[in-house]
């Protein structure tokens, strides 16, 4: 009986945890419900879905997404303050973390973040299509309330839906660097 | 023909990037700044004189009652009702009191409008995008000089040019929230960016951006502080250049997946 409540608690908590509502590479371990997570560490490990992804074959099975190599991503951490104009709240006041030519979906950050603060971090793929360099678009968390500057082809910029994470507390009670 | 004029409506979504036949005829491109200086406007500002601020901290007074009021359940509500006309009358004393004249709003807004014609910032953008397309791309970009509007860029084709991307800044503006009687202002900027093919001059790809500011300070705050004003137009043309370099060059958008 015991066991069969627990497969049924899983079974609730997994219908209940809606996939990220993301356009561009989605962040793995987050979830719609903690759009902004407070992690453990201030270097944490972000991890990303690779690319090309499934649904990108399976969307353009003889196209360009067949011609794609080299495939590297690139990285890019903001410390977030609270927007002027309200729009979602944060906004990449300052880009602090940078890595490109990454060669898997993953990344632990290299130097301690500040802790206690907020962040927005973004990832896109790198690679060559027929000799050329290209880029797909940075990540941005599709937003509850869609705002113009939430639209990922918005002629806003920068984008306000970056994804998000705030750095733990400091053991010693010390506030972090953070600058790369 | 010739580079963008400055305009106040702009698309609000961004068109397809250039594809791949039109990039790949971009190895040689030259960078066009606009012959103009952006036009710059203060929005929703400080209040002008006793009357503006009055009036704005008369209707700041009233809301901010009812909405205090509002957490204070039912009857708070109910009371904020009967006290909204005091807080207006207290909002407006005080919006009376602290507003500028409009003298002194129009000095600064003019010392800002002074203090940001004064900076190259066409040529700053183009110089950005020059550096970031180098760095980004394969292509060669070479710089025009901002002597005049062309009508013809068929010349060009002789030296081996295939394109000219006009790069205009058509406004920069400070922005703040309506109706509060001193408020934070945050820097805008509007881009238009236009791709022309050398062989006949046509238009193969324009687009048009807006750089919003996240940072808002007083337009006294912006004045006083000559290189934080600095600081953020550097940010906004880097972001912007960025961009204009992702979309006419680099960025391949995903495939479109079949709705179900």
């Amino acid at each position: 009986m015991t066991r069969w409540l627990l497969l049924l608690a899983v079974l609730f908590l997994v219908a209940c945890a809606k996939p990220l509502d993301v356009a561009g590479l989605k962040p793995l371990s987050q979830t719609a419900d903690d759009q902004t997570p407070i992690l453990e560490s201030s270097q944490p490990a972000l991890r990303w879905e690779p690319f090309p992804r499934p649904a990108d074959l399976d969307a353009d099975p003889k196209g360009w997404v067949s011609r794609v190599s080299n495939v590297t991503y690139d990285l890019r951490i903001w410390r977030a303050e609270r927007d002027h104009f309200g729009h979602e709240d944060v906004y990449p006041a300052e880009l602090v973390y940078t890595r490109s030519a990454l060669s898997r979906p993953q990344h632990t950050v290299e130097s301690p973040l500040a802790s206690e603060t907020q962040y927005v971090w973004s990832v896109r793929a790198r690679f060559d299509l027929d000799g050329r360099t290209r880029v797909t678009p940075w990540g941005i968390l599709l937003l509850r309330a869609p705002t113009t500057l939430a639209d990922p082809r918005s002629t806003l910029v920068p984008p306000r839906g970056y994804y998000r994470f705030v750095t733990p507390r400091d053991p010693d009670g010390r506030t972090g660097g953070g600058s790369d | 023909m010739g580079c963008a004029r400055p305009t106040t409506s702009a698309p609000r979504l961004l068109p397809p990037p250039p594809g791949e036949i039109v990039r790949s005829s971009l190895t040689s491109v030259a960078l066009a700044p606009a012959p103009f200086s952006p036009k710059f406007d203060v929005v929703d500002g400080p209040a002008k004189g006793v009357g503006q601020g009055a009036a704005r901290g008369a209707l700041l007074g009233a809301v901010y009652t009812l909405g205090g009021g509002a957490f204070g359940g039912p009857i708070g509500l109910v009371a904020s009702v009967f006290l909204a006309p005091v807080g207006a009358v207290g909002g407006g004393i005080v919006g009376g009191m602290t507003a500028e004249s409009a003298a002194k709003v129009d000095e600064r807004v003019a010392a800002a409008a002074r203090s940001l014609s004064a900076r190259q910032i066409q040529e700053d953008l183009v110089n950005r995008v020059a550096v970031i397309g180098r760095e980004e791309t394969s292509s060669t970009f070479t710089l025009l000089a901002a002597a005049g509007e062309r009508a013809d860029y068929r010349a060009l084709v002789f030296d081996g040019v295939q394109a000219v991307l006009e790069i205009s800044v058509v406004e920069l503006s400070l922005r703040g929230r309506t109706g509060e009687i001193d408020p934070s202002l945050a820097l805008a900027m509007a881009v238009k960016t236009r791709l022309v093919r050398t062989d006949d001059d046509a238009e193969i790809y324009a687009n048009s951006l807006t750089y919003s500011g996240g940072q808002g300070r007083t337009l006294a705050e912006w004045l006083e502080a000559a290189e934080l004003l600095q600081d953020e137009l550097d940010r906004a043309c880097t972001i912007v250049a960025e961009k204009i370099v992702d979309e006419v060059f680099l960025l391949v958008p995903f495939p479109a997946r079949a709705k179900r």
